[in-house]
């Protein structure tokens, strides 16, 4: 009894989440702080449609409280992982489970759903995350799914998720515009569509708004409106919020490699518009993509698309940087 | 690279899966092999394999039962045609009749889904090739346990047919016996246990469990029976390994592996034994194997050095994740105190929000606060507006706090908010005044209203 009394008061333990993308962890890592211990089931380097669920994986999830995928049909193979896992507090459905794209509005809705389209996402294009406006409502759903299964920590999240909500607002906006006008306003601007003119028509001490521009959509400004070819259909999200235009895809269908045909009229098409920059993923064919450009004069760069899918992309911001990067350089800045 | 497990609950029913496919596909090797025809198992593997993408293609999962009985009648209509084609004086040896017919099955497996455009096509061929053994449930255990019972009760009860036709086939013929018969019966029993196995454990896999126990078996036994309960033994350790290795790599292929790995140590073994001069024998295997392992140590030596200079670089474990930013005080402070606010919001705790006001002292806060209360029909959340319309410092709270007084007013009054001037000010303070008597919250519609 006397020795129970001595026993000094343990700190709780962490709370275990396990996510399927590695931005997703990084993100559940900076809004939990040190209550959280994350970890991602794919790397930065792989697929995320296609991974192999193996023993190894069911034992990592067995002991999660939060298991948080994207959804929209883009890790099919998670179900497959959590049945073998045993775990029922993250079944989709009970409180462990989360589906990082909820309320997020999506793109690409297909109006015709049938295999030979190609890769099916019936609900609309499951790469939310290229979109920092949209990463901005993963976090908020993080949070709430943290604050679902630790109730106890709840405000500690909160705190938490507005800091991660000013430091993303800071990085796309740029610190001025953010100290002038709170990160709110802005994002609420930008959704809908009303920020460009905003910052158009407004001045401030002489000079027009959009020259306080800074961040990623000032460092973008040079992008605007240029053409690109893609390998996969997954850049939607990211060429709308910083007004790139896609031109095309290397794919014929996503997730089917193109035929001779479908690669000749896109060297075609790219001649004609004079199209310089072809984009593919890192486990995408670089070989592939060279074949097609070889006719037409393009550069192919190979651009990460997740937190570790390149030595500099360590962290989300860091991901959203190298990917502005590689745009840049292949047009010159 | 290989990872081992911590405990060994996932190993239970995969291994009982294997053990049972052991027992049978280790005798119809042992026939197999008797036979001298080794690749048509590996054939009519691959052709279930077709005939489950087919029923794939048309739209039917890959381990339902539709599957199975395409894959089940493709699997027969081939055992006919290898049957039917033994027994006459060939032109061309048999073998290279089934060497082809495996690889047109592979092949129109791979046209099948590209022409079908089937995004995921390439991991279903890998799938049906690897098998997805590690993933077995409880009843798929026991409907093979099940199959093959009966099959085996057959084959029990026709062992002195299946021993003629395979071990004693010119005794056979001569003694009358139909043999085309008893052949077609073998073969399509065999159809059978490769079908319901190919969905379970893949072509690869299948193919080593009927050659490969039976082959080590046969380097040490002669009799049938000895050859069998050696397979057996063998089979069932090296599944049991094989296992244990395939925490997070397939199992499929790593049993393949290592069932080829012992192959070639029995087979060393047989080799030194079996020498005159097992001295020598043992030297010229070592002297291969060191020129083996010097050959793969000098290519690793040059990966690495690729590895040094720029090259491609290949970073497969994850860089260790840098922890989480840390607050400062004064980021926490201002955060909890908006936190606050939302939480007495939500609650419509306006007193509590009342009660905040003249603590607060970030502008931000105090924003979040008088947009709070104007929207729950509180006019000193609408007072609070217009005190920032003066006060406020950034021109983000006083556009917000215009959003709000602007349709109560009928217009902006020639307020700039990013750059306000006094006059502009004063007149929205001198609107308040007059004003502040005659606005009324409308709840059904949730906003203020001049009234009256």
């Amino acid at each position: 009894m006397i020795l129970l009394a001595l026993l000094p008061v343990t700190a709780a333990a962490k709370v275990e989440v396990v996510t399927t993308l590695p931005h997703l962890a990084y993100i559940a890592r900076e809004i939990g702080g040190d209550k959280v211990d994350a970890s991602a089931l794919a790397t930065g380097r792989l697929d995320p449609h296609y991974i192999t669920p193996t023993p190894a994986l069911m034992t990592r999830v067995r002991n999660a409280r939060l298991f948080v995928e994207i959804g929209l049909q883009l890790e099919l193979w998670t179900e497959r992982v959590i049945d073998g896992s045993n775990n029922l507090r993250i079944r989709p459905g009970a409180s462990g489970h989360l589906y990082a794209s909820s309320g997020v509005l999506p793109l690409e809705i297909p109006a015709l759903l049938s295999r030979s389209e190609g890769d099916l996402h019936p609900s609309g294009n499951p790469h939310i995350w290229l979109d920092p406006l949209r990463a901005r409502r993963i976090a908020a759903n993080i949070a709430a799914g943290l604050q679902r299964v630790d109730p106890d920590n709840a405000k500690h999240y909160a705190v938490r998720l507005k800091a991660f909500e000013q430091r993303l607002d800071q990085a796309l906006f740029g610190k001025e515009l953010v100290a002038l006008f709170g990160g709110d306003l802005l994002r609420s601007m930008a959704e809908q569509g009303k920020l460009t003119g905003f910052l158009e028509r407004k001045k401030l001490g002489g000079k027009p708004l959009a020259d306080r521009l800074g961040g990623w959509l000032k460092k973008a400004r040079p992008l605007r409106g240029k053409p690109v070819v893609y390998y996969h259909k997954s850049w939607i999200y990211f060429t709308s919020r910083f007004g790139l235009q896609i031109a095309g895809y290397i794919e014929e269908k996503p997730g089917i490699p193109p035929s001779a045909r479908h690669r000749a009229d896109l060297v075609r098409q790219m001649q004609r518009a004079g199209i310089k920059l072809v984009v593919v993923e890192s486990f995408n064919s670089e070989k592939t993509a060279q074949q097609v450009v070889e006719g037409s004069g393009a550069a192919v760069v190979a651009i990460p698309i997740d937190v570790g899918g390149s030595e500099s992309a360590t962290d989300y911001f860091k991901l959203i940087d190298a990917i502005l990067d590689g745009h840049l350089k292949a047009f010159g800045h | 690279m290989i990872e081992l497990p911590p405990d060994l609950g996932y190993l239970w029913l995969p291994l009982a899966a294997c053990l049972i496919l052991t027992g049978i596909h280790c005798y119809l090797g042992i026939h197999v092999i008797a036979r001298q025809v080794i690749f048509v198992d590996l054939a009519l593997a691959q052709i279930a394999a077709l005939g489950a993408t087919v029923a794939l293609l048309a739209g039917h999962p890959l381990s339902g039962r539709a599957a199975y009985f395409t894959a089940l009648g493709f699997a027969c209509a081939g055992a006919a045609v290898l049957a039917a084609t033994r027994v006459r004086r060939e032109r061309v040896p048999q073998e290279a009749l089934i060497g082809i017919v495996y690889a047109v099955a592979s092949a129109a497996a791979i046209v099948a889904v590209s022409a079908a455009k089937d995004p995921h096509g390439a991991e279903h061929i890998k799938d049906l090739l690897a098998g997805n053994i590690i993933l077995v449930d409880g009843p798929q255990v026991a409907k093979t346990l099940g199959i093959y019972s009966l099959i085996g009760l057959f084959h029990a009860l026709a062992f002195r047919q299946m021993y003629a036709i395979s071990f004693e086939p010119e005794r056979a013929f001569c003694s009358g016996m139909r043999v085309r018969l008893w052949d077609f019966l073998f073969y399509v029993s065999f159809a059978f246990v490769i079908t319901s196995s190919v969905q379970l454990a893949g072509v690869l896999l299948v193919f080593a469990y009927l050659i490969v126990p039976a082959v080590i078996a046969s380097l040490f036994f002669d009799t049938l029976r000895a050859r069998l309960f050696a397979g057996w033994l063998v089979g069932g350790a090296t599944s049991f390994v094989g296992l244990l290795l395939s925490y997070n790599l397939p199992a499929g292929p790593v049993l393949v592996c290592l069932f080829g790995v012992l192959l070639v140590l029995c087979g060393l073994y047989r080799f030194v034994s079996g020498a005159r001069r097992p001295g020598v024998a043992l030297l010229q295997v070592l002297l291969v194997a060191g020129l083996c392992a010097g050959a793969i140590w000098l290519l690793v030596l040059a990966a690495r050095w690729e590895h040094e200079h720029p090259g491609h670089h290949h970073h497969d474990e994850p860089h260790e994740s840098e922890p989480p930013r840390k607050l400062e005080r004064r980021q926490v402070e201002r955060f909890s105190a908006e936190v606050e606010v939302e939480r007495l919001a939500a609650k419509g705790d306006t007193a509590g929000l009342e009660a905040l006001w003249p603590r607060a002292q970030r502008e931000p806060v105090r924003l979040k606060i008088a947009l709070a209360l104007a929207a729950r029909g509180r006019t000193f959340g609408l007072e609070q507006l217009v005190w920032l319309l003066r006060h406020a410092k950034t021109p983000g709270a006083r556009l917000q706090a215009l959003g709000v007084l602007q349709p109560l007013a009928g217009g902006d009054l020639g307020y700039d908010p990013l750059e306000p001037d006094g006059a502009a000010t004063a007149r929205w303070e001198s609107w308040w005044q007059a004003s502040r008597g005659k606005v009324r919250w409308n709840a059904a519609r949730g906003r203020f209203q001049l009234g009256g």
